[in-house]
């Protein structure tokens, strides 16, 4: 093991951000005197939103206390869900009941519990959900019209999303009192999530779908979730997952453009989930360039005149890889620097992996630590007294216009792989050459010899190292749920109006033949008792499969 | 005379699940040490796995779990090769394997593992050792 040693002496080279950014030993007025106080930092709550999209932030509205989780099964979820609630975590604005819902991967990978691929998985990451009974068991106590729901599916979301609505329904909630967001960003689910079910053009269609099919009937659910999260686990350091979220937010109002959406009718409701990482500067900064970015974006690119397009929204998850397995307990303190980055860069809702995160599912216990680590910023720290407090920073303002120029040219980067001048020529382009996936592939092979060779020092890992004494109970649940799961499916399967449930299969069949928006029969087939699979399977059939490089799944 | 092959690893990963770093990373470092990798990548099961090594004639597989599915996935791929005859193909195992889960992986027979934090350079190291027949059961 190699103690963390500096690989020089050069100031430029020991004093650098994550991203890679050289701090200077000393920022004065003259770093930031070019920079239009009133055009470019301002007020928060007026364009360009540098220092918070709202006037008073936390002093109006807290923000909302997310944790992600999902395991097991329905039952097992909303249990684990009402215990952290009672505690004060999982909260919206106003208290109200939030949820951030992970799904387990034949869920994400569009099959249902029982197929043998699913085999190992159900259950294990994420919540299973096979079809709307399941949804309606995880949400019948939850209050769908007050609270917030966040899903973060990959590779099958309007399946998911058709199913959460019918499942509303059934409980008795209209679908336009629905508030929450979903993760539909295909992008996304190839370069970070490596989840290919359908050639990206075919993803892109349904991703259009539900965006559009939302903005006409779901006016408080944020369509499209722009989850740039995961692309620094993946490997990009957090100035370029900023600049690659903010490309494919381009890229998908692009593609609104090309269905004949005017922009500001859907971009108010487009929200952003970004990691948070612990180098404090950094991080404070990058939120704050993010919210100037967006506002300039949505302004001068898409010409948007509604002031709510331009708002910058973002659900921050702190950053995983910057976690140990070794010292776990130390994870405890990176979550908080995470996490209080994260609130002076002004986000709306803060979540902040488990200090056990790196031995598998959170426990109870580790869930409520990270829960309390936002309730002290929130309630104890004072940091919420005024907005923006480190506004006005020589350093913070210097390091948010440096994290604005750099963004700006990773996007146009993307834009010159294209033909055609646009975002999106360039996302699809560089996803489907894998030039993307090679950048992405890069930075984490780079991170992971900076961390082995001790130019990144990871205490407990390659630094401070000492024989462990802490070993945090592993969270497993009853494997007895899994099988009931799949017994109940097989259950379920018999038990459904079958003539009701082809007849519905049918018509998704049809208009996805026919181009036309798959929302409305996705629903009608989530009421009709389709499962995930069979609805899939629809789309694998008529689009064709996008094998990975494994096994086409 | 034939010259000495290279030694030839299989990587991959067993069950529906997109976490390729670990297993990208650990092929690339057995690549710049001059060992051959089959990259056989993501979503397999049991029964892929055995054939590509036994097509392959690999000298030993790497599993990636990122997923908490270790000891289930490698239970079945470790009796799968036994059937098939496959049992002197020692198999490592790395990715999110808490502490607690090594001795039943050690016991069903995983001759190396590689939790979280590992190095590259340890691993490189042990497949070196395992394979110029220098065995070092166990974890490092």
């Amino acid at each position: 093991m190699i103690a963390g040693k500096d690989s020089s002496n050069r100031e430029e080279d020991r004093f650098i951000t994550k991203s890679g950014i050289p701090l200077k030993s000393v920022y004065t007025l003259e770093d930031i005197e070019q920079i239009p106080y009133e055009s470019e930092i301002g007020r928060p709550g007026q364009f360009p939103y540098t220092r918070g999209p709202y006037a008073n932030m936390y002093r109006s509205v807290p923000w909302m206390k997310r944790q992600p989780m999902g395991f097991g099964s329905s039952e097992l979820t909303a249990e684990r869900w009402s215990a952290l609630h009672k505690k004060g975590g999982q909260a919206g604005y106003t208290g109200d009941p939030a949820i951030t819902l992970l799904f387990d991967m034949p869920t994400n990978y569009g099959y249902d519990s029982d197929n043998p691929k699913s085999k190992y998985q159900v259950g294990t990451v994420g919540l299973p959900v096979d079809h709307v009974e399941d949804m309606i068991q995880l949400m019948k106590g939850f209050p769908m019209d007050r609270g917030f729901s966040n899903m973060v599916i990959h590779g099958s979301p309007p399946i998911v999303l058709a199913m959460y609505i019918a499942a509303a329904e059934e409980l008795g909630y209209a679908a336009k009192a629905l508030k929450g967001s979903g993760k539909n960003d295909p992008f996304q689910s190839f370069l970070a999530e490596r989840i290919q079910l359908l050639p990206i053009e075919a993803e892109l269609k349904l991703c259009m779908d539900v965006l559009e099919h939302c903005t006409e009937h779901m006016p408080q659910w944020n369509p499209i979730s722009l989850s740039g999260f995961s692309y620094q686990p993946a490997g990009l350091n957090s100035i370029k997952a900023l600049g690659l979220t903010l490309a494919t937010a381009i890229g998908y109002i692009e593609a609104g453009l090309g269905r004949g959406l005017v922009p500001d009718q859907f971009a108010p409701r487009m929200s952003f989930f970004l990691s948070g990482g612990v180098d404090f500067l950094e991080e404070v900064a990058k939120f704050r360039a993010a919210r100037r970015l967006w506002a300039k974006i949505m302004k001068e690119r898409f010409r948007a005149e509604n002031p709510r397009s331009m708002l910058f929204r973002v659900y921050c998850l702190t950053l995983t890889t910057d976690y140990t397995a070794q010292q776990p307990l130390v994870n405890l303190v990176r979550g908080t620097i995470q996490g209080l980055a994260a609130v002076l860069g002004g986000v709306q809702a803060l979540g902040i992996p488990c200090y056990d995160e790196a031995l598998g599912i959170p426990t109870e216990e580790a869930q409520t630590l990270s829960i309390r680590t936002q309730q002290v910023i929130a309630e104890e720290s004072g940091v919420i007294n005024t907005v923006d407090p480190l506004g006005g920073s020589y350093c913070i303002e210097w390091l948010t216009s440096k994290i604005e120029d750099e963004v700006n040219q990773f996007i146009e980067k993307i834009e010159g792989m294209g033909h055609d001048g646009t975002v999106l020529s360039g996302l699809i382009a560089g996803t489907n050459s894998g030039a993307i996936l090679t950048e992405i592939d890069d930075g984490a092979l780079t991170r992971q010899r900076d961390v082995e060779t001790g130019k990144t020092t990871m205490i407990g890992l390659n630094k401070y190292r000492e024989e462990e004494t802490v070993f945090p109970h592993v969270f497993r649940f009853d494997r007895k749920y899994v099988d009931k799961k799949i017994q109940d499916l097989k259950e379920f399967k018999k038990k459904r109006d079958i003539s009701l449930r082809n007849r519905a299969l049918d018509e998704l069949r049809k208009v996805t033949e026919s181009n036309e928006n798959v929302m409305p029969a996705l629903i009608r087939c989530a009421k009709a008792r389709v499962t995930l699979e069979e609805a899939m399977n629809v789309f694998r059939d008529f689009y064709g499969k996008k094998s990975d490089l494994g096994k086409g799944a | 005379m034939e010259a000495k092959r290279k030694p030839r690893i299989l990587i991959g990963s067993i069950g529906l699940d997109g976490h390729e770093l670990g297993a990208l990373i650990v092929s690339r470092a057995l690549r710049d040490a001059g060992m051959e990798v089959v990259y056989a990548g993501l979503n397999l099961t049991a029964e892929d796995v055995v054939q590509t090594a036994i097509q392959e004639d690999v000298d030993m597989i790497g599993i990636s779990s990122m997923s908490g599915i270790h000891v289930e996935a490698l239970s079945d791929l470790i009796k799968l090769l036994k059937e098939r005859g496959g049992e002197r193909v020692p198999v490592i195992a790395g990715g999110i394997i808490p502490p607690e889960d090594m001795p039943a992986l050690k016991d069903l027979g995983v001759k190396g593992i590689f939790p979280s934090g590992s190095t590259t350079s340890s691993i490189v190291e042990f497949v070196e050792r395992e394979l110029s027949g220098k065995s070092s059961p166990g974890t490092p």
